[in-house]
């Protein structure tokens, strides 16, 4: 259980979070939606300690100011949204920085790093050097490098958890697809996933549990269903949006209503 | 062919992209080359003392003569310890700076942390007569090397303020602010050696030159300490700085307790560097040549660039040792000048290559 109580933060002075709450159970995928500047990824950047902020986020039941860094890293990973990378480390290099705390001391530890770019669909790729990688590429090794990093979805009875800011922005839409199931597959796992989005589309199909984000303040949270409406996003994004389902599977998807927007 | 197939698989196949075997081999080779080169050391000079005829009495238990004990114990032996010492600080601080501030142009005698700690040395020397003997007397000789700590620690530490806002240290802030507290460093310094007296000057000329000339067992004793304990505490860096490559935030995450880290690098920094620049002066060029050419070849990871730039460094402060010791015998060079023959064009091929951090 994550839970992110009354956050207040600002950037630059200015306020961007105006007492947010955000509660995601592990075993669910849940997700941060909101237009630019909504606060999503600064909401997210305070959860994982990235921003100075007042309130409280507990992790599974502890404050996550009370614990060290090192204990931390055990419970959680983070994917950053920029990936940034000084001198020539090979992908498998970087990889292996995920491999910290306990899995480090597994005896197949040596496999895991090429493990994790197979997952990511980076088999191969490990005596490449990071920098000459694709954007996309790059954004793909990071996310093995942090699936290294809590490589058991739950350790002990104790889930673990995944953030990731805007992990899908820099790819295709294959590679979209991969990397939310990868997402959700963990979740099923017994893992947490919090995860920031641009896509709505791919948000209903992936999201157990959905955070809509406006201005600085929680707009809805609840189911796919529950949040993703007409009223809701059409109030959020500031144009008409309308929310149809597929006949026949259950699918949600969100299209835009260009008609209405002059 | 399923009994041959561990000839070409074993258990620990190659994994692309990890150079860890090869770093191991390499920390290996450069130990050997280090032993090699002392060894070298120890057996030249311009005493023309030669070490076969040592070792060779040593083991047949006869006794050496004065003049060889001297030679090889008070003279060659201390230097050879302080030539190690020395290289080994200055690659280290070099590659642990470049670390911190994730940028390979780094480098304690660049961004005037040699000159801070020059300056630190200085003092020391020109007004060091003017502390109460009773502080005198507990400083005693740790006072050169402790200011030149001082020195390089107070310069490490404003050069990474200035040149870092919210986490993110501008590459270009940073040279540009080294440059600066370098001239005030060197003006301060120039202030002090028009003040100091003739013995002093002596002192100071001599020191600033850039030798290992002046090694003694006193000045060891005053200085290892120090470096000692930098290269000692150097290695618990190594996962920290990997980590900062990736940014600080990244680092975090990772577990790195990042600020903490980051002091301890900057005492390590000022810590070798400045201990030694008090005992052999201003040696330019081996901090940022060493490093740089043990990740070419063996890859950025700090695990092994650490203890590589150890041994790299010591060993090739030694051999520069050697040429200024041979070159013109029984003068001597200094080995400022022979590493900065040797390094110079080094750092220009280094500069050419990365024009574009440069350009930033």
């Amino acid at each position: 259980m994550l839970e992110a109580l009354n956050i207040d933060a600002a950037l630059g002075g200015k306020p961007v979070l105006q007492n947010a709450s955000l509660r995601a159970q592990a075993g669910q995928l849940t997700v941060i939606v909101g237009p630019n500047g909504s606060g999503k990824t600064t909401l997210l950047r305070a959860i994982t300690g990235d921003l100075a902020h007042s309130g409280t986020v507990r992790l599974n039941a502890q404050d996550t100011r009370k614990l060290p860094a090192w204990a931390l890293a055990e419970l959680r990973a983070v994917l950053p949204q920029a990936s940034q990378l000084a001198f020539p480390f090979t992908v498998h290099e970087v990889v292996r920085f995920g491999l910290v705390g306990a899995t480090a001391l597994r005896a197949d530890a040596a496999q895991l790093p090429g493990r994790a770019l197979e997952r990511v669909g980076l088999a191969g790729y490990g005596g490449r050097y990071f920098q000459e990688l694709s954007g996309g590429e790059q954004a793909r090794a990071q996310l093995a490098r942090v699936l290294l990093q809590v490589w058991q979805p739950v350790v002990d009875g104790v889930p673990r958890w995944l953030f990731l800011d805007e992990p899908v922005a820099a790819l295709d839409i294959g590679h979209q697809l991969q990397v939310m199931a990868l997402a959700r597959e963990f979740a099923r796992a017994g893992g947490g996933v919090v995860a920031v989005m641009h896509d709505l589309n791919l948000t209903a199909m992936f999201a157990d549990q959905i955070t809509l984000m406006l201005d600085g303040q929680v707009l809805a949270q609840g189911s796919v269903h529950d949040v993703l409406t007409d009223a809701h996003l059409s109030r959020a994004y500031g144009c008409a949006l309308r929310v149809s389902a597929l006949p026949r599977a259950q699918q949600v998807f969100i299209l835009p209503q260009a008609t209405e927007i002059a | 062919m399923v009994a041959l197939s561990f000839l070409s698989r074993g258990p620990d196949a190659a994994v692309a992209g990890d150079r860890a075997p090869r770093a191991r081999a390499t920390l290996a080779a450069l130990s050997v080359f280090v032993a090699g080169v002392s060894l070298l050391s120890l057996g030249v000079g311009a005493a023309g003392v030669s070490l076969s005829d040592v070792a060779w009495k040593l083991a047949s238990g006869e006794a050496l003569s004065l003049r060889e004990r001297v030679v090889i114990f008070d003279i060659r032996l201390p230097r050879l310890l302080t030539g190690l010492l020395v290289g080994a600080s200055l690659a280290v601080s070099g590659a642990v700076m470049q670390g911190l501030f994730r940028n390979p142009l780094a480098d304690p005698g660049i961004v005037g942390v040699g000159a801070g700690a020059g300056l630190g040395a200085v003092l020391a020397i020109v007004l060091g007569g003017m502390l109460p003997a009773a502080l005198l007397g507990v400083a005693g000789m740790h006072l050169v090397p402790l200011a030149a700590f001082l020195g390089g620690w107070v310069t490490t530490l404003v050069l990474y303020r200035v040149s870092t806002r919210r986490g993110r240290t501008s590459v270009a802030t940073m040279l540009l602010a080294g440059i600066a507290l370098g001239a005030l460093a060197g003006a301060l310094t120039g202030i002090l050696v028009y003040i100091a007296d003739d013995q002093q000057l002596r002192d100071l000329t001599f020191w600033g030159l850039g030798s290992l000339a002046g090694a003694s067992w006193a000045k060891l004793a005053a200085a290892a300490p120090i470096m000692g304990l930098a290269l000692v505490g150097a290695p618990v860096l190594a996962r920290a700085l990997n980590g900062l490559a990736l940014g600080e935030g990244a680092a975090a995450h990772m577990g790195i307790p990042v600020q903490r880290m980051k002091n301890m690098a900057i005492l390590t920094v000022a810590a070798a560097t400045g201990a030694a620049v008090a005992v052999s002066g201003g040696i330019g060029f081996i901090g940022i040549v060493v490093p740089h050419l043990l990740r070419l070849a063996i890859g950025p990871d700090h695990r092994f660039v650490l203890p590589a730039a150890a041994l790299l460094g010591a060993g090739l402060l030694l051999l520069a040792d050697m040429i200024a010791r041979l070159v013109i015998a029984p003068a001597e060079l200094p080995i400022g000048i022979v590493t900065a023959v040797l390094g110079g064009p080094v750092f220009l091929w280094i500069l050419l290559r990365r024009r574009g951090i440069v350009d930033m």
